[in-house]
Order: structure tokens, then sequence, then C-alpha cells
């Protein structure tokens, strides 16, 4: 099995998609001072250029849960591998996500955040596909919705490759 | 419980029909002769029962109707808690006309066929049956103004309208059977409470005893699921989509997973690509039929995606 990369969006797209999404949650966010809760990993390079296009005051915090493999035992569940520094009972959350396709990570993260009674939680992603949803979760803002591919880059990976990239590739796999 | 009830056109043979109906449904007839006896056995007196049927003047005759008429009515009502039965008359269209579990028809044939069929089965002159069927249809109609306010022939009330003269009355006969039964169908279908339906192979986070499971990929969805604590059920639910003209169901399609809190199914399809035309045909075919169930076809290469995007291959 090979595979070629197909360009899917350029840098420059992603970063006005960026700061228009920064000036909307600036906007929206204005003397409030959200926790943006940047889910690792993929979410760390859309996360830090998200923040450098907030004007208002906030703070940027790190969460990571267990995904799913084949290897997890049979009663295995997800769990928080890192949790967040920051308390944020009482405070404005602000979920910051690469990708949501099937929607079953960030509902758990949801429903687990939820608990921790914050005043409000909105979810901010940078590519959603639609086509793939398996769990319904509220989106309040997306840099773009994509069709059902396999997209690397820009943080997200296949096999821990191409998350370096700049621009978003799709990655089609070539019968060989 | 279900009521079918028939309205009838005097002459038109909608007592026949609703006999024969009952027989091969194996449902109680309520006719004139059930209803006598039942009310008689609740004590009414027979003064009263000849407003069976009947539109009354002046202010007494009106009072003693609506007298037996509750007694009718609350008969009728409790009945059709206990059992189902097939209604002729009484203006049961109306009585029941908000109730899903009643299906209801109308029995008609031309005025002269009518007249023709009361002439023979009667053995009248040509001149008295016609002026019998006028006199019947007139009290008919007044009595069901009178009740119920309500036009009596308005075909938006009747859920089959059935004519005798063109479809025989055996014609007509086994067209409402199959009505019938599509509607028993569907009523059974949509109105058993969930504990009284046959066990499931159900299964969520709570259980985790693993069912019979038709591929792996099923299973291996299934512990995705609830890795992540999304509860599930496995094929739950058969949704029928054609039937042969008996009513029996030919095709139909139950989709792999319920997920209740999505409310959501969702069918895993592990066919190449090529082939899931049919498949796709199903799910458009059961969008058709049941505009509110939502459902999701996640094909091989969706499947693939998601495994690939936790790092699975």
């Amino acid at each position: 099995m090979s595979y070629r990369l197909e360009p899917v969006l350029h840098r420059t797209t992603i970063e006005e998609r960026i700061a228009d999404l920064g000036r909307e949650i600036s906007r929206d966010y204005q003397g409030k001072q959200p926790v943006l809760v940047c889910v690792l990993r993929g979410s760390v390079y859309f996360g830090v250029d998200l923040t450098r296009a907030i004007t208002v005051p906030h703070l940027l915090d790190f969460i990571s849960i267990s995904s799913y493999s084949q290897e997890t035992d049979p009663i295995g569940i997800v769990r928080i591998t890192k949790d967040l520094d920051t308390p944020i009972v009482g405070r404005e959350v602000l979920i910051v996500e690469d990708i949501v396709d099937t929607g079953l990570s960030l509902h758990y993260l949801i429903r687990n955040l939820k608990t921790r009674s914050p005043a409000g939680l909105r979810v901010c992603t940078l590519l959603n596909i639609p086509a793939r949803r398996i769990a319904n979760v509220p989106l309040d803002y997306q840099g773009f919705e994509l069709p059902n591919i396999y997209a690397v880059g820009y943080g997200l990976d296949y096999h821990e490759n191409y998350r370096n990239l700049r621009d978003i590739f799709s990655l089609v796999k070539e019968e060989t | 419980m279900a009521v079918i009830t028939v309205s009838r056109q005097f002459g038109a043979g909608g007592e026949l029909l609703a006999k024969k109906l009952a027989n091969e449904l194996n449902f109680r007839l309520i006719d004139r002769k059930a209803i006598v006896e039942a009310l008689t056995e609740m004590g009414l007196s027979p003064q009263l029962l000849k407003f069976d049927e009947q539109a009354t003047k002046g202010e007494d005759a009106e009072k003693r109707q609506r007298f037996y008429l509750t007694a009718l009515h609350e008969h009728l009502l409790t009945l059709a808690d206990k059992e189902s039965y097939v209604l002729v008359g009484r203006g049961g269209q109306f009585l029941f006309r908000n109730r899903p579990d009643a299906f209801h028809v109308l029995v008609c044939a031309p005025f002269n066929q009518r007249v023709q069929w009361v002439h023979e089965i009667y053995n009248l002159e040509k001149s008295p049956a016609s002026l019998l069927v006028r006199e019947h249809d007139r009290r008919k109609k007044r009595y069901l103004r009178q009740v119920f306010d309500r036009a009596w022939l308005d075909p938006e009330v009747y859920d089959l309208v059935v004519n005798t003269k063109t479809l025989t009355p055996q014609g007509a006969a086994a067209l409402v059977r199959q009505a019938a039964n599509f509607f028993l169908e569907r009523n059974l279908r949509e109105s058993t409470p969930v504990s009284a339906r046959p066990p499931r192979r159900e299964q969520n986070i709570a259980d985790k005893q693993t069912p019979a499971f038709m591929h792996p990929s099923e299973e291996e969805f299934a512990r995705m699921l609830n890795f992540y604590h999304i509860p599930w059920q496995y094929e739950p639910k058969t949704f029928p989509l054609q039937w042969d003209s008996e009513g029996r169901v030919t095709e139909a399609f139950s989709p792999d997973f319920y997920l209740p809190e999505q409310n959501l199914y969702v069918e895993l399809t592990t066919q190449r690509q090529k082939l899931v035309w049919k498949k796709n045909k199903k799910a458009r075919r059961l969008k058709e039929l049941y505009p509110e169930v939502n459902v999701k076809i996640i094909y091989n290469k969706d499947y693939q995606h998601i495994l690939e995007s936790l790092g699975i291959d």
C-alpha cells in the first residue's frame, strides 16, 4: 500500500480563517477571560495559532484523553491521561479541537468538563467532518467543513506522521 | 386493541362485509344484535334501545336519546380497551376518530344499484325499495349530524372507501381485509409497549454480555462505543420496507445498532463500495417510509478512516 497527499487547505487559507475565528471569539468573550482547553496532541498547532489571533485576555491549558485501540482490554474505557492544571469551576471554557469527526472523544470530554461546573462550555474546531459523525456534539466555532476524507497536516497525523506539515492534505491510499 | 368501524349506505352490503371481516380477523362483531344484548344486560330499558341509530325530535326524546348514547358510547369505549372488534355503524368513525388504533371504512354503492339489491333481497318492488333506500340514507345523515355534528359522507373521515358495485361485495371485502391487515400490522408495531415486546438482543455498557455479532467489525464498533460510554443496542428493530398483496413483509431492514442517547440507528457495511447500492436503496426507502427515523450508514471506507484516525489499521 502506498499513499499520496492531495492538497486540501493551503496555509494562507488556514491563517485567514483562524484570524476570522480569533475575531469572532474575541468579540464573544469580551471581559470574560476564557480558559482555552487544547486537546492533545493534534490541536496544539491550531491552539497556538488561535491564541495569537485572540485579542482578549485568556488562559491556555491542555488536556489529553486516552483513545480507543484494539489492544484495549474489553472493559477498557476512556480516561483522562493528562488533566487540566487550571480549575474551571465558574469559568468560561472553550474546548479547542483540531478535528471533529465521529464526535466520540469530544462527547466524552464535554460530559467530563461539564461535571466541573464551568460557567459556560463551548467548542471550537478547525475541521469538521459531519459525514462521519456518530455522537451529537455542539460546535460553536468551526474553521472548515470537509467531506469524508482522511486529513493530515497542521497537527493531524497518520501514525504520527505529517503533523508538521503547514498545509492540510487528504491522504489517499493507492492500491499497488 | 384495534377497532375497525364500518359505516355503510343502506343496501350497499356493509353489514355482510363487516361480518366477514370480523370472522376472518377473529374479532368480535359489534352490530345491532350485540349492542342490544350488551345494553340490556347493563339494565337499559327496551324503550331506550329504540333510539339506536335514530335521529329524534322534541326535548324529551332528545334527553332520552342522550341517555341512551351515553350508555352506548361508554360501552363501546370500554370494550375497545379490552378487546379488538369490528363495529357496524353507530357513528363509530366519529366516536373513534382521534384514536390511532381505529380504522374507518365506508361501504357505498350507487343509489340505483342499492335499490336493485334491496329489490332482490327484500323481495320488494322497485318503487318501495327506492323509497326505503332514500329514507334510510336521510335518516342516517340526520342522525350523524345530530349526534356528532359531522358530515357522514365526507371522504376525509375514512381510511378506506369501497364501492361494492364496481368491486363486487366479495372484491370489496377482500380489499378491506387487506387494508385492515396493513393497518393492524402497523398499529401493532407502533403501539406495543416495550415491556410486552419479545426480548431483544439488547446490549449496553451496563450489561457486558456479548451478543452474537454477525461480523467482527460490529463487535469492534460495539467495543468502541463502550470505550466512549455511548449506550447502544444491537439490532433492536426491524423496519418493514415492502409487503406483498396479502400484507406479508417481503423486504425489511434491521440496522446494526441503535444509540438511544443520539436517537440514531447505525448500519455498518463492510461490502466494497461498488456493492453498497442495495443498502443505499434500503436506506432511501427507510427514509421515505419512516421519515422520523435517523439512520446512518457507515461504509467500509468511513469505518477504515475512523479506525485509522485512532491509529488502528
